[in-house]
């Protein structure tokens, strides 16, 4: 069985649909990465399979079952969000943000579970910093630990390593990479096909534009590649 | 522990300091019900030790509405008036005083302050369903309360000079004239409104990275927005209409509370900002009762809170 499922999907804003009926499925330990143009609706179909955003239309199916049956706690269960911007509405400290991703466990900051992502994430030096006088970079490396904190089988991120440094963004593929075999489905939107496909065991790529189109492999441009070009990549 | 002290000292100077002198001793005697002398029995026990409490009890509730409304906005600037509940208030206020040549009760008073605050209230409670962002249900808020401002305007402008006068005082706050039984009720509203957020102290360390966070953590918003409002509402409400509606000390006292207590988390903060609302709300009183005839509480909270919070944020403290 499918761990994500898209049946007739129909994406958008106040009842304006942004895409056509999207049909798609993704098994358990596949990376697919979201790709398309500013606009194309990736954050939009992102925030909709968390059930952060209402549908038009369709289905999302979360290990079978219908988001629309689930309560937020039932899906917080299934699904892990890390979005673009991290939050700097909380001067809570790094260590106490990770912690949340247990919620309503209640887990101390001590926790073994904390340790490891702070290590893995090379956070340790800022366990005790408040998460709103870190930098943009390492504040998104904390929403990404506090996701994996929360231990669901699927993670969603959108564009995950737009504030992150190229070593990082690299490091960042490569745990994706471990991620995934420990049996994690990544759903993942990112501009950085460079590096996606140099450093992901990308699964296939959605091609947001209206319609989904999926592909094993993305053409990927250099700077002076002509806006044609870009929009015949960009599906 | 400097907080604590500063309660401490403020409770002590308002049963001690007063516009007629007493001894120490005879203070002391009445508040352990010891005294032989009747006017200081009435001057300490039905004066200074309501009045005391009061402006503690309210500081700290005050407080606490600023901080939940702060953190339910995300906005530093929010306050427990930005719902519109203590125009609410004024409105209750405005059509028994205003409305009536006769100067009416002040158990009157209160009801009506209590009954308009819960009208908004409720106001509020119907519309945030259909209000899902934060931002828009602040605006729907500020929005309420122009209009029963505007209400409050047409009343004034048709009034008695002397309905306009007891109106005017009212809006001007004052934590005296409450008797031990009202002090009694105040106190019990704004202690289980704060152990009310206490118990949810970890829903709102989880709003505070956000309602998209919030939601995929698995909160339940709809439980998260009610339980907020009511606990801001009725703590709003309940203080307006035994104080009028105090100013300043709930905008401010949470920001004072951050940089004073260096945390993020709602278990140290829910505390340590009502300490810290009894604190101001001591020396605010303590300071409108110097000079003869004393200064509007609402003057006072703003002409010598204000400055404390600019300090701060020079001083690159970290408020919000």
């Amino acid at each position: 069985m499918a761990i994500v499922e898209l049946t007739s999907l129909v994406i958008g804003y106040a009842k304006k649909a942004l895409s056509n009926p999207l049909n798609a499925e993704v098994q358990r330990g596949q990376l697919i990465v979201v790709a398309g143009r500013n606009g194309s609706g990736k954050s939009t179909l992102l925030r909709t399979l968390c059930g952060l955003q209402p549908k038009i239309a369709g289905d999302v199916l979360l290990n079978g079952q219908s988001i629309r049956e689930m309560s937020n706690r039932e899906r917080s269960k299934q699904v892990a969000l890390v979005l673009s911007q991290a939050p700097l509405t909380t001067s809570l400290s790094v260590a106490e943000v990770i912690a949340l991703g247990a919620w309503p466990e209640v887990v101390r900051e001590s926790d073994d579970r904390i340790t490891q992502l702070l290590e893995r994430f090379h956070l340790k030096h800022h366990a005790n910093q408040p998460l709103d006088q870190i930098s943009d970079g390492e504040r998104q490396k904390v929403m990404i630990a506090r996701a994996l904190m929360q231990n669901t089988p699927i993670l969603v991120m959108d564009e995950p390593t737009a504030f992150l440094d190229l070593p990082s963004s690299t490091q960042w593929w490569k745990d994706l990479n471990t991620l995934l075999g420990e049996g994690l489905t990544v759903i993942v939107s990112t501009h950085d096909l460079t590096y996606a496909q140099k450093y992901g065991n990308i699964h296939c790529f959605w091609v947001m534009r209206r319609t989904l189109h999926q592909a094993t492999s993305m053409l990927v441009l250099d700077g002076n590649a002509s806006e044609e070009d870009v929009l015949q990549a960009m599906g | 522990m400097c907080v604590a002290a500063c309660v401490l000292a403020g409770l002590v100077s308002e049963l001690f300091l007063g516009s007629v002198s007493l001894e120490p001793a005879a203070v002391i005697r009445a508040l352990f019900g010891e005294s032989d002398n009747l006017s200081t029995d009435l001057i300490v026990l039905q004066s200074r030790l309501p009045r005391a409490l009061t402006a503690a009890i309210a500081g700290a509730g005050l407080a606490l509405c600023g901080l939940l409304m702060q953190r339910y906005f995300h906005n530093p600037l929010a306050g427990p008036s930005v719902l519109g509940i203590s125009s609410g208030a004024s409105l209750g206020v405005a059509l028994v005083v205003l409305a009536s040549s006769v100067a009416p009760h002040n158990l009157t008073l209160v009801s009506a302050a209590f009954v308009g605050a819960l009208a908004v209230l409720a106001l509020i409670l119907l519309f945030s369903t259909k209000l899902n962002a934060p931002v828009s249900l602040l605006i729907f808020g500020l929005m309420v309360g122009y209009m029963v401002s505007a209400l409050v305007t047409i009343l004034q402008s048709g009034s008695s000079s002397e309905s306009l006068r007891t109106f005017v005082f009212w809006g001007m706050g004052s934590f005296a004239d409450l008797n031990i039984e009202e002090v009694a009720l105040l106190f019990g509203v704004v202690f289980l409104g704060g152990l009310t957020a206490g118990l949810y102290h970890r829903h709102l360390d989880l709003w505070s990275l956000g309602e998209n966070y919030a939601k995929s953590s698995g909160l339940n918003l709809t439980s998260f927005r009610v339980r907020t409002l009511v606990i801001t509402g009725i703590l709003t409400g309940i203080i307006t209409a035994f104080c009028g509606p105090v100013a300043f000390i709930g905008l401010a006292v949470p920001h004072l509370a951050r940089g004073l207590w260096h945390s993020g988390k709602h278990k140290v903060l829910i505390p340590a900002v009502m300490l810290t609302g009894m604190g101001i709300g001591l020396v605010c009183d303590l300071i409108s009762r110097l000079p003869d005839g004393g200064l509007p509480l609402n003057a006072v909270t703003a002409f010598f809170g204000a400055p404390v919070v600019i300090v701060l944020l020079i001083q690159g403290r970290r408020v919000f």
